[in-house]
């Protein structure tokens, strides 16, 4: 229709599918999220640590570039050992921290202002559930959380594979997997609460605030639990803890936590679950009230 | 979706929000371009909206959109409704066009057509100049039109609006329902709107459904009524001559209009088809006899809602 025909016009066009509707939200979330250069610097910060690695790992199988920087390789060699350890504890636990920084700063955003503007109701008074709308904004978080996770991680488990050869690989291949379900465990222990806290504040500093502060009650609830009664159950409350013995667990080695591992999937399982049921009880178009 | 199908279908439907029965038993089927609904606050207008819309679940009963089960095909039917609720509504932090895209996105637009259907509905409701600007800065007129806009950018064939008028100024107002009259008369959208506003209902409306603590009150089709108050006529006479007042009202029984005599110089008169007014002029010629003043018979929309208001002892 021309500008200059104001007069009411109906829509005869195609329709996109009604699966993918909830990857509209996730498109303009993220289009938000990259709205603000202060982030986009610090996402792109999150990728030096992948790269700092990427760059030892080449070194160590580049003689020459060696030569370059007076290094002996076979100190190299010793040094930087590319092995489960390396990819748990060196690439992943520091991605993870950062993660954690992203889903503070980034979960509020995505819902609080809704509610707060009661937007809910244009939402789902469209053909879009409240499932699709949680689950457009985990997609935003998902994608973020990945990017600087488990992304690069298989990109660097790519790399070294090519340059250590089948027998590295043949002996590491369980690092790939591993370091995705860690990610998507993780994401979902950390997105679901925020988005749940940040949905019944509905306001960004406190739902950060509350969020920090559940997570240092519990870590000091459970550390004063651990030390006073000599027991690993204050740790189902560390989500640190419960993130260090997950991750033990799905890489096959021995965590620094004393914790059973069925412990730590109950925990994650249960805070995963508590913070979807209070995010969806909130999500909705208007409050009832009896 | 049928479109022989009635808009509105209410079959027993029922709302109770723990022990307060917010709808009760509601029945009956709606067809015209645009249905009011109208009640005092808390009669159950809002509810009705959010229920059709399925924002609650009828705890009794059903409604039926075009046909289509408010329940068992929900998803289907908010693709053909637009909804413009009663408060504030947006999303913060992105431009006016920004938002009604993305709401059109959400109804199932692919990204371009979006965007041109966005622009389009900003020029149409008379916003087109602050479509690039922060929603948060509109004024209270100006995100009352954003909220129709959005409503209307997937062209839906149902359009729900809630108190669409609310805090407008006089000219905004007129404005309002100008353009709701506009999208009644294209016939692409049937209308839906809730207020508690008389005037507004009657300036747009074909159909009033009056609610009262949840039931039906009173229907009323103002389109059939306006046309049968423009049968009933009240006139007031004067006689050139003596016998001149009987002659006349001899003569228009005649033509087969019912008469009441209210006095010696009022009459009221029941045209029958086919008998129009200038029949009533040509018969007080030829009876000498002044008709002074000529006056069709007024039930407005507010003598409608007040008698539905009534209770049995007649009180409001």
């Amino acid at each position: 229709m021309a500008v200059y025909d104001h007069g009411y016009k109906g829509y005869d066009g195609p329709l996109m599918s009604a699966r993918s509707r909830f990857l509209v939200i996730s498109r303009y979330g993220l289009r938000e999220v990259f709205a603000s250069r202060l982030f986009l610097a610090f996402f792109a910060f999150c990728f030096a640590w992948p790269l700092v690695l990427l760059g030892a790992m080449y070194l160590r199988y580049n003689a020459e570039a060696l030569a370059l920087i007076n290094l002996d390789s076979a100190d190299l060699l010793d040094f930087v050992q590319v092995n489960t350890w390396f990819f748990q504890n060196l690439f992943l636990r520091v991605q993870l921290y950062l993660a954690f920084i992203v889903v503070l700063v980034v979960g509020p955003s995505l819902v609080s202002a809704d509610l707060r503007n009661r937007a809910m109701p244009l939402y789902l008074s469209r053909p879009l559930t409240r499932t699709d709308y949680v689950l457009g904004k985990l997609v935003v978080l998902g994608v973020l959380v990945s990017a600087i996770t488990w992304a690069p991680g298989l990109l660097l488990f790519a790399i070294q594979a090519s340059l250590g050869g089948s027998e590295w690989l043949l002996e590491n291949w369980r690092v790939a997997p591993s370091m995705v379900v860690v990610s998507v465990v993780w994401l979902l222990c950390m997105s679901l609460p925020m988005l749940a806290i940040a949905a019944w504040v509905k306001w960004k500093p406190w739902a950060r605030i509350l969020f920090m502060g559940a997570i240092l009650t519990g870590t000091a609830c459970g550390q004063f639990y651990k030390e006073f009664y000599d027991s690993w159950l204050g740790s189902m409350v560390v989500a640190f803890d419960v993130t260090d013995a997950l991750s033990a667990s799905v890489f096959g080695t021995q965590g620094a936590v004393q914790m059973p591992e069925t412990a730590a999937w109950l925990a994650a399982a249960a805070l995963a679950s508590l913070s979807a049921a209070l995010l969806y009880r909130r999500v909705r178009a208007f409050e009832v009230v009896k | 979706m049928s479109e022989a199908a009635p808009v509105i279908d209410l079959d027993g439907l029922g709302v109770r929000f723990g022990r307060h029965q917010v709808l009760d038993d509601l029945r009956g089927a709606f067809s015209g371009r645009a249905i009011g609904l109208l009640g005092p606050n808390g009669a159950g207008k809002t509810t009705l909206l959010n229920t059709l819309l399925g924002f609650y679940r009828p705890t009794a009963g059903t409604a039926r959109l075009f046909g289509m089960d408010i329940t068992a095909q929900g998803r289907e039917l908010r693709r053909r409704v637009g909804y413009m609720p009663e408060r504030d509504a947006f999303i913060a932090g992105i431009s006016g066009v920004r938002f009604v895209r993305l709401m059109a996105e959400v109804s199932g637009l692919p990204p371009e057509a979006a965007l041109e259907r966005a622009h389009e509905v900003f020029f149409y409701v008379g916003l087109g100049e602050a479509r690039y600007r922060n929603v948060e800065t509109y004024s209270l007129g100006m995100k009352q039109l954003l909220k129709l806009a959005q409503a209307i950018a997937h062209g839906p064939s149902l359009l729900f609006l809630d108190e669409p008028t609310n805090g407008l100024d006089p000219p905004a107002r007129l404005r309002m329902l100008r353009l709701i009259r506009e999208i009644r008369d294209s016939g692409k959208a049937r209308i839906v709107v809730s207020s508690h506003l008389l005037r507004d209902v009657e300036e747009c409306c074909e159909e009033v459904l009056v609610l009262n603590r949840g039931r039906i009150a009173t229907y009323c089709n103002l389109t059939e009524e306006r046309r049968a108050n423009r049968r009933f006529l009240e006139l007031d006479l004067t006689a050139e001559r003596e016998g001149a007042g009987s002659g006349f009202r001899a003569a228009i029984e005649g033509l087969g209009c019912e008469v009441a005599v209210v006095n010696r110089r009022r009459i009221k008169a029941v045209l029958p088809p086919g008998v129009e007014v200038r029949h009533i002029y040509a018969s007080a010629i030829e009876q000498d006899v002044t008709i002074l003043r000529l006056d069709y018979k007024r039930t407005s929309l507010e003598d409608i809602f007040l008698q539905a208001m009534e209770g049995d002892d007649g009180r409001l």
